[in-house]
């Protein structure tokens, strides 16, 4: 269930496989939620397997930290079951979050214009919506997160 | 379009397998048989609906939307909407959930020859094909889509016992077998990211006499 992910120099493990089935598991409530399907905020073309190696892990790390900052911790819903298998993720991705920090303390993590163009795009694109309705789309959209890292 | 009790169609959904996604619903019991179907698709985050062109005024319960949703890393909706040609004021629709053929796709049993000889069993996995094509116009096979796919193989020699072997090559041998004896090969294919196992495809095969005494 690990999977290796190369960000250029910085290479980190993470529980894959144990995030993608979390995330199954709230699927399907969370994207009914979203009745807004003509938007999305993580778009093609930002895709992070297309961004240059050496600035990877910079721009996971904005999203990592977009995830934290703005998804998981304004997204309400008084189920619980998916409360839980929410905050479950959040911590996930600050297991991830925290070995990433290494990289940037070994100054491996470099932070480039495509990184910072292709986050200020997706945050442009999360703001356009009002938002709760940018919240449960933005966490709807974490296959296609899972998608990138797979292919990455 | 509420979800009140359906009048003409219910239970729409994607059904995918090596990356054929068929869309397909059912009529309800006791609707119009002079009912029609209309089918829509769109990317998600794109505005617009498209119509399936093939899948208009249809009376079928299925359209084929492989090749427009053949871009695994875009996730897609499909619309269906019933109308009685006759009773006008009937009309129903269903959108199906998003539908990305990367996650949902499922895997078909791998194709595999079994060859006996006297005291082993070879069997030859194939490349499993999909209905996905490339750009310049070749069939794509799962073992390209997903490089880490590995085949997992088993031989039951009884009940209790089973050899075991797995890997990404195409050929394998079981060996230490008795002549003219019945074995059963099985083969799964396995893809570790995202997780995906095939059912197992299973070949009877009798070892060969030996004829050197």
């Amino acid at each position: 269930g690990l999977k290796r992910l190369h960000l250029g120099n910085c290479v980190l493990s993470m529980n894959y496989q144990e995030m993608r089935n979390e995330f199954l598991e709230i699927k399907g409530y969370v994207q009914a939620e979203d009745g807004n399907l003509d938007k999305r905020i993580l778009k093609s073309s930002e895709a992070l397997q297309d961004t240059k190696p050496t600035e990877r892990c910079c721009f996971f790390r904005h999203l990592l930290r977009f995830y934290l900052d703005r998804v998981f911790k304004n997204y309400q819903t008084t189920n619980h079951h998916i409360r839980r298998k929410v905050s479950s993720l959040a911590n996930s991705f600050l297991g991830i979050k925290k070995e990433l920090r290494l990289c940037h303390d070994h100054m491996i993590c470099h932070c480039g214009e495509e990184a910072k163009k292709k986050y200020t795009q997706i945050l442009s694109h999360f703001e356009e919506l009002d938002a709760q309705t940018a919240v449960v789309k933005a966490l709807g959209e974490l296959d296609i997160l899972l998608r990138w890292i797979e292919k990455t | 379009n509420a979800e009140e009790s359906p009048k003409l169609l219910q239970n729409l959904r994607f059904h995918s397998s090596n990356f054929e996604n068929i869309l397909k619903w059912d009529s309800i019991q006791g609707s119009p048989p002079d009912t029609v179907y209309n089918v829509q698709y769109k990317r998600y985050g794109d505005p617009k609906w498209k119509n399936k062109d093939e899948c208009q005024n249809i009376t079928e319960t299925s359209c084929n939307l492989t090749y427009e949703t053949r871009d695994t890393d875009e996730q897609y909706f499909a619309k269906v909407t019933a109308s009685s040609r006759g009773q006008r004021n009937i009309q129903e629709w269903r959108q199906t959930p998003r539908f990305s053929a990367c996650r949902d796709t499922l895997i078909k049993p791998p194709l595999v020859t079994c060859i006996p000889n006297v005291r082993s069993v070879r069997l030859v996995v194939h490349p499993s094909p999909t209905a996905l094509w490339t750009s310049d116009g070749h069939s794509q096979t799962l073992e390209e889509i997903f490089p880490d796919l590995f085949y997992r193989l088993q031989l039951h020699v009884n009940h209790t016992y089973q050899m075991h072997l797995e890997g990404k090559k195409k050929e394998y041998e079981f060996f230490g077998l008795a002549p003219d004896t019945e074995y059963q090969g099985v083969t799964t294919i396995s893809i570790p990211t995202p997780f995906k196992e095939s059912p197992p495809y299973t070949c009877r095969v009798r070892t060969l006499a030996d004829r050197t005494w």
